[in-house]
């Protein structure tokens, strides 16, 4: 028998396996388009229809309001700022869990897992109980003598930012502890072995080592900051609008999604921008060597 | 879907599901048997025992209840067709709204025969059922009995130094804003709305917690976290009951009611129409201060001996009280709502 | 580059405990200025934790470290100014070979010029000039290996520590390794401490060789002395390939199965257990039981192993235990007669026969 007769069946059980294969993620994939896709898409076409049919009306309202820009510097600011913060707390602590022994680790990552297990609300009034007027930090302080007045610590931008990095901080620290966890050891060793000194090694090894770390604990931050509803509506007192009170807001204001639906949308469109130019210039950056 | 109506098509969606629910819940019993729905909870409950099971009774029939969030529930029933519920509750402007948008029946006042309404209170499509107020209310322990006894009172810092929190809506906040300024209340609709931001205008650095539901602005009473607030008296009279240090005062109240209507496209509309005869009677009406400090707004009601003096002196709408109040206009909100909010969006942000 | 110059280290009673655990107990080492030693010992023999102590990523529990003089126990890693070549080689990926190699001596903040001199003069030393440029990843494992060994020393530390430097290599590779290293540290004259398990590359490399077991220092040595003179069973066990026999002593004689074996030892009595040491390739086989110059050993061939250059034998003597030997395979008699079963005559010479005390486990 010639050797080339059984080529077509052995390709046809490579194509079969392949198949095989395609079926693992296939709910997967078909569940994404069901719960994302498709709610997607229904927001975009309600987002341009109107009693009249075809409008922009709910996308020109936000243009010339400026109120709905102010909404989204705040969002975008809050959510940068919390982003920052993150960094500077979710670095060094996800640094410092990496050098413990396992067993340490692993209470740690648990104690900073324990935010996921309580609901947010939950997690978000006893910020309020701390924060408030007659709060335990207002009224340790007072005890203490130290403030004669209450500070006002809640209820504006300040307790909203924190009641917010309480809750995305996890999302942070794991990624980055990830990151740090798999660097090799001895390049840290080296660095110091080189003459290094630890600051030094932390900024010219470690952080360049752990950049796509980094970028995949603050995106998921950014992006989850963005979309912050019951922190910012208990915690900032009436003050702090978020994209996504509006959101709600426009949806009982106007009766209809579609004035609701453009600024989800718009939300979506901006934040997707970010994450490609990110993405973007961390390809740039990779691809053109050092 | 045809053309110019594809926002109702979005409430398609909900249509089959609403069908299926609709044929689950008839058979039967369909021809004895009603389906109300308001906003549920402690309300619901007291709105149960009070309003609806004496109705049942009264009428021999099963009422079910149910609960809805907002106008937008009953809009999507009607529009889909699949209307579940005969009689339904929402507050005043949303009931203006919903009428004039032609969501719901006719009301037949020679069924409903009211007794003690005003005019005002009888809608062509709705019927005003309970009141709560928007009321100045203040800590006794900062302010003891003498807090600020007025609108003007509330704005004035100078006398009345101290943390403020008011609902975060532009409801019943512009309406206390002229008349801090001096607005008669007979005066206050058509609202300068530009007059009433100038006045929001001075307070709002005086303003520690803009609240955005009554629980919350009952915990602000209850935590002492504001020395004078802007306050539902429902939710004012239930944390002093509660043993909180608070008062509050009806003078300048802004009155917020409830209303009854039947959704467009129910079944049972002349049971329905029964129904609400029977529940706004001042009999049955009155019962509802019995069990929540709500006011019934029948003046009857506080004539049928159910509602002893000292209660009624607590209750916003006792005749009493209703001389130094003033109705929200639910047309005025119905029509200038959404301009208005957004105003009130860019006003409230830092 | 030849200011570098080698330093002294003077290692006195050092010891690690972790918890219960001692990896390292009363070490005392000094290392002469220039001089390569190389830390021999099994897996858990502390060998990587003394060295780890005098890179100072391990703090010990007492113990002192001088470098040229010089108490450093207490000093960070980045103040110690000593090179050291990781077993990963931990190069960075982030950086060319050239940035690789330049960073001890930008963190040192050098001029500019002084750097690009020292990292070109560098990278000739190990024979990388044309690679400067590039990545990392695009080095074959020799290659990194050279790169590793440049940064080391490019910033003139007066130590060099080589953390098992060449067991990523293939065999060929490593033996070709290791005489360039051992070109490079003599030419430097930089004293250098390296850690193997592998006895060959110990024995090749180095001026002396530490023996380390659990945690002690057993025997520090010139090669030649290591093996010809080892200090006890462990020494001579680790070393080549070896069968021990344990033997009795009475009256000053040892005995290997009620059979008196001639030493030139002074063979010292006590409780001790003693071994005798046979090296497979020092033992022969003779024709007579009593060929002089030697301990004969009567034994059955048990098994015969042709490996190509050698044959190796397994044999049995009297009282049942086994001898590891073996012979060349060319110039000696024929196979046919070490066939399993035959009886033959094991010969150890006098002047070979090794007795060491045990301290080895049962």
């Amino acid at each position: 028998m010639a050797a080339g007769t059984n080529i077509a069946l052995l390709e046809a059980s490579e194509r079969a396996e392949r198949r095989r294969f395609l079926a693992l993620p296939m709910p997967a994939l078909l569940l994404t388009a069901v719960i994302c896709i498709v709610p997607v898409g229904i927001l975009f076409w309600v987002s341009f229809v109107g009693p009249e049919g075809f409008t922009l009306e709910n996308y020109t309202r936000i243009l010339e309001n400026p109120g709905y820009l102010k909404i989204l510097r705040t969002t975008f600011s809050i959510s940068i700022t919390i982003t920052i913060l993150a960094i500077l707390l979710g670095f060094p602590l996800a640094y410092y869990i990496s050098t413990l022994p396992d067993r340490a680790a692993a209470i740690c990552l648990g104690l900073v897992l324990v935010p996921f297990w309580t609901s947010l609300l939950v997690r978000t009034y006893a910020w309020l109980v701390l924060l408030q007027r007659q709060g335990l930090i207002n009224d340790f302080f007072l005890w203490l003598g130290v403030i004669d007045e209450p500070m006002r610590l809640a209820y504006n931008r300040f307790g909203t930012t924190i009641g917010m990095l309480h809750i995305v901080l996890p999302f942070f620290v794991l990624p980055m502890f990830a990151a740090i966890k798999s660097l090799d050891r001895d390049w840290l060793r080296a660095a110091a072995n080189l003459g290094a000194s630890p600051v030094r090694a932390f900024w010219t090894v470690l952080v360049p080592l752990t950049i796509p770390g980094l970028v995949a604990g603050a995106l998921l931050v950014f992006v989850y900051s963005l979309g912050f509803y019951v922190t910012p509506e208990i915690l900032g007192g009436g003050r702090v609008t978020m994209v996504a009170m509006k959101v709600q807001q426009n949806a009982t204001i106007y009766a209809d999604w579609g004035a609701a639906s453009s600024l989800a949308l718009i939300l979506l469109i901006i934040t997707l921008a970010i994450f490609f130019g990110i993405e973007r210039v961390l390809r740039r950056q990779r691809g053109g060597g050092n | 879907m045809n053309s110019g109506s594809s926002k109702q098509g979005i409430w398609k969606f909900g249509a089959p599901a609403a069908a299926v629910v609709a044929l689950l819940s008839g058979g039967a019993l369909a021809a004895d048997s009603l389906t109300i729905a308001n906003y549920g909870g402690s309300y619901g409950e007291a709105m149960s025992k009070a309003i609806w099971q004496p109705t049942a009774a009264e009428l021999g029939i099963e009422i079910k209840e149910d609960s809805l969030n907002s106008l937008a529930d009953i809009r999507a029933q009607v529009t889909a067709n699949a209307v579940q519920w005969d009689v339904g509750e929402l507050t005043v402007d949303e009931c203006a709204q919903g009428a004039r948008e032609g969501l719901f029946e006719p009301l037949d006042y020679d069924v409903i025969k009211p007794r003690g309404y005003d005019q005002a209170a009888l809608q062509p499509t709705y019927i005003l059922d309970n009141t709560a107020s928007y009321v100045v209310g203040w800590s006794t322990k900062k302010f003891g009995a003498d807090g600020p006894q007025t609108w003007a009172e509330f704005w004035d810092v100078e006398k009345f130094p101290g943390t403020r929190g008011m609902r975060n809506s532009p409801a019943q906040n512009l309406e206390a804003a002229l008349i801090a300024d001096g607005v008669p209340l007979d005066k206050l609709y058509p609202l300068d709305v530009d007059r009433a931001f100038k006045k929001l205008e001075e307070i709002k650095p005086h303003i520690a917690v803009w609240w955005t539901s009554g629980a919350q602005s009952a915990q602000l009473v209850k935590d002492g976290e504001v020395d004078m607030i802007g306050i539902w008296s429902n939710r004012m009279q239930a944390v002093i009951d509660d043993g909180a240090e608070a008062q509050y005062t009806y003078q300048g109240g802004l009155l917020i009611p409830d209303c009854f209507f039947i959704p467009k496209g129910s079944t049972k509309v002349d049971l329905a129409m029964k129904a609400i005869a029977v529940a706004a009677s001042p009999e049955i009406h009155a019962n509802i201060a019995q069990y929540i400090p709500i006011s019934p707004v029948s003046s009857e009601a506080f004539n049928t001996g159910k509602i002893p003096p000292e209660r009624a002196k607590l209750l916003p709408a006792s005749p009493e009280n209703l001389k130094v109040q003033v109705w929200t206009d639910g047309d005025w909100w119905a029509e200038h709502g959404a301009e208005v909010q957004e105003r009130w969006s860019n006003f409230i942000q830092e | 580059m030849s200011d570098a110059r080698g330093q002294t280290i003077a290692i006195r009673g050092l010891g690690k405990r972790y918890g219960t655990v001692e990896a390292l107990a009363g070490v005392d080492l000094d290392i002469h200025r220039g001089e390569f030693v190389t830390l021999l010992g099994p897996s858990g023999s502390g060998k990587t934790t003394l060295l780890m102590a005098l890179a100072g990523f391990i703090r010990p529990t007492e113990g002192s470290i001088a470098f040229g003089g010089q108490e450093v126990v207490t000093l960070p890693p980045h103040k110690r100014n000593v090179g050291m070549v990781f077993q990963s080689y931990a190069l960075f990926p982030h950086m060319t070979v050239g940035g690789n190699v330049a960073y001890p001596l930008r963190v040192r903040r050098m001029p500019r010029a002084e750097i690009g001199r020292r990292v070109a003069d560098a990278l000739a030393l190990v024979r990388l000039s044309e690679f400067a440029e590039r990545n990392i990843d695009q080095l074959s494992g020799g290659q990194r290996q050279r790169v590793a060994l440049a940064r080391a020393v490019v910033f003139h530390p007066q130590i060099l520590l080589m953390d098992e430097p060449l067991s990523a290599l293939d065999k060929h590779l490593r033996e070709e390794m290791q005489i360039e290293i051992r070109h490079l540290q003599r030419s430097l004259g930089i004293t250098t401490v390296s850690v193997t398990h592998d006895q060959r590359e110990a024995l090749t490399m180095a001026d002396r060789v530490a023996v380390l077991n659990k945690g002690r220092l057993v025997q520090i040595d010139a090669p030649e002395r290591l093996y010809g003179a080892p200090a006890t069973s462990f020494v001579a066990g680790f070393l080549g390939e070896t069968t021990l026999l344990d033997v009795r002593v009475e009256n000053g004689v040892a005995l290997l199965a009620g059979q008196a074996l001639r030493s030139e030892q002074r063979i010292a009595g006590g409780d001790r257990p003693l071994h005798l040491v046979l090296r497979a390739e020092k033992l022969e086989i003779v024709e007579r039981h009593d060929q002089p110059g030697y301990n004969v050993i009567p034994a059955q061939v048990r098994e015969l192993v042709f490996q190509g250059d050698s044959l190796l034998l397994y044999v049995e003597i009297a009282d049942g235990r086994r001898i590891a030997l073996r012979r060349p395979t060319a110039g000696h008699r024929s196979q046919a007669a070490l066939q399993p079963g035959a009886s033959i005559h094991v010969a150890l010479p006098v002047q070979e026969t090794l007795i060491v005390p045990c301290d080895r486990d049962a």
